[in-house]
């Protein structure tokens, strides 16, 4: 199977699988009150973005995560709209969902690519790692520290889009009004896509992948 | 048929003057013959509700029970109603109208239990107090909504190699996803258990239903009809509500939270804030860590490290009394308890014993 493929189903499995047995498995299995739009976003925010490379014209099989990942969005929409989640706050967050799932998506195209050599296609893996999966957890791991209180470490967190998308999952987030702007995940993101552009412009010719391969 | 219009005028006058902050009670208590075969019986209130016996009795068997029903009694909140022997029929509901189902079954009416004591004074006269928001309604996926994300998958993958046409068709089923959620109308209940030198009391609130139990029972918007489904073989039922959230407020039957600073006899608590009666920090709250069974009240935060409690749970305190709110730690995470005048407040602080 290619690694593509793989990383759709893991994604997919993600979303959808908690919201189906949450319904139907007795006392759910989801947190009461979390946002379940945010809970399904969060595998495709983690995964769209991966700067992998495509090793051969075959591991590409032409499905992009932005392909699979509306309906079990839309699943999620509905299920938070038929609990009363404002429906103004459900469409903000839509929004900020799309921008930072083509945002994500496009990097890992961009960075795919183009060449393996040279310090800015170093640079987009290693920012990626910085700016979206390192700051949750980080402030997961600092938990526990007694000198840095919830604030903070919400804020931390909140430097990722995953973590920006997590505090939808905290109680009845989305059900207080629609999120903020996400500021500083849209400079992130707009930071490692220039230097994915930038590391581009640098990859020989020939090791352009065929077009509609993605990440 | 003259006193039932009286009735019911009466019942709409009083719902519509109902001092705010506390509804209308929608559960009287009836005692009613039983006599078999019987398959059901319907008491039907209407238009504010009904009740639905699931009896199962056999021929010749004969059960005298007492059920609750959705009734108002035009004259119920009244002063002194209830208290004379020359009391008006007024002061109890309407009869309702009684439909037993089954081959040759008999449900006869016997006499209406004396009038339910006003929810705020359950316990005892506490005041109003703030009572937890009903949680949001439980909700899940319909079953063709699954069959439609398990095909969308198979189209996509079919169609990997036309994102062309793949994507047209996913933005499409997503579409018809969105309506697939369901909405069960009904929550887990939020409750919160209240105790003083009065007593204890557990309010509850819930979108949809309740289990079944006694009590004062309010509902919102209190046009809403109430059904209370009774079934005799278990005994139990529930009390729901059309479109409404209910709140009840009921005497706390069973093990009361001991939560004696020294040493927690009660829940696991995952927040805790608490006031002192007396003393440096007088009157401002002070949130603590999380209190575990068997543990002494942990010190508090540092300003600022905790978040406040919630405005409802405030909403009633005395003011200048000692005072322990927690959130209790699981239970669906919508169940709390509010303390007032304790007779121990934590580390020895001064005013530590006082009663009400």
């Amino acid at each position: 199977m290619n690694s593509r493929l793989l990383l759709c189903g893991v994604a997919w499995s993600l979303s959808v699988v908690p919201l189906v047995l949450d319904g139907w498995v007795p006392g759910g299995v989801l947190p009461p009150g979390a946002s379940r739009f945010g809970l399904a976003l969060l595998p495709w925010l983690a995964l769209a973005g991966i700067p992998f490379r495509a090793r051969a014209a075959d591991d590409v099989a032409g499905l992009p995560l932005l392909v699979l990942a509306p309906v079990p969005l839309c699943l999620a929409l509905g299920l938070d709209l038929a609990t009363g989640t404002p429906v103004a706050a459900l469409i903000w967050a839509a929004a900020q969902a799309g921008v930072l799932l083509v945002g994500l998506s496009l990097l890992a195209r961009i960075s795919g690519r183009s060449g393996p050599e040279g310090a800015f296609a170093s640079a987009v893996g290693w920012g990626w790692v910085a700016l979206v999966p390192a700051p949750p957890l980080l402030a997961l791991a600092l938990g526990g520290s007694e000198a840095l209180g919830a604030d903070r470490l919400w804020t931390m967190a909140e430097v990722s889009p995953l973590g920006w998308v997590l505090r939808w999952t905290t109680a009845d987030a989305l059900g207080h009004g629609a999120p903020a702007l996400p500021l500083l995940p849209l400079l992130g993101l707009a930071l490692l896509l220039g230097l994915a552009l930038r590391a581009g412009q640098g990859a020989p010719p020939g090791q352009e992948i065929q077009e509609g391969a993605g990440p | 048929m003259t006193h039932r219009l009286i009735a019911l005028l009466g019942s709409v006058i009083l719902l519509a003057s109902a001092p705010s902050g506390q509804g209308e009670n929608r559960r009287w208590e009836m005692e009613l013959e039983l006599v078999g075969p019987l398959d059901s019986v319907l008491l039907d209130c209407a238009p504010l509700g009904e009740t639905r016996i699931h009896a199962d009795l056999l021929e010749g068997e004969r059960r005298t029970l007492v059920v609750p029903v959705p009734a108002i009694a035009p004259l119920s909140e009244f002063p002194g109603a209830g208290s004379s022997a020359s009391a008006s029929e007024f002061e109890f509901p309407p009869k309702p109208g009684i439909s037993a189902m089954g081959a040759g079954g008999t449900a006869r009416f016997l006499r209406w239990l004396p009038r339910p004591q006003s929810g705020e004074k359950i316990g005892a006269e506490v005041g109003p107090r703030g009572r937890p928001p009903a949680p949001r309604a439980i909700a899940r996926i319909r079953p063709g909504g699954i069959a439609l994300v398990l095909g969308a998958l198979v189209l996509a993958l079919g169609l990997r190699r036309r994102a062309h046409i793949a994507w047209p068709a996913q933005i499409l089923l997503a579409a018809l996803a969105l309506g697939s959620g369901m909405d069960s109308g009904e929550s887990i209940p939020a409750r919160v258990l209240e105790g003083g030198t009065w007593g204890w009391r557990v309010t509850e609130s819930a979108r949809g239903a309740l289990p079944s139990g006694s009590g004062w029972l309010e509902v919102q918007p209190e046009g809403a009809r109430v059904r209370f489904d009774i079934t005799l073989n278990p005994l139990g039922g529930r009390v729901s509500a059309e479109d409404g959230s209910l709140v009840r407020i009921s005497a706390l039957e069973g093990p009361r939270p001991a939560l004696d600073p020294a040493s927690s006899g009660g829940p696991d608590l995952d927040r805790v804030w608490s006031r002192m009666s007396a003393g440096a920090d007088f009157g401002g709250w002070r949130a603590h860590g999380p209190w575990f069974t068997g543990e002494g009240l942990p010190l508090p935060l540092p300003p600022g490290e905790a978040p406040d409690p919630p405005g409802w749970l405030l909403k009633g305190l005395k003011p200048g009394t000692y005072a322990l709110l927690g959130h209790i730690a699981g239970e669906g995470g919508h169940s709390w308890v509010r303390i007032e005048g304790t007779p121990a407040a934590p580390n020895g602080a001064p005013g530590s014993r006082e009663s009400r």
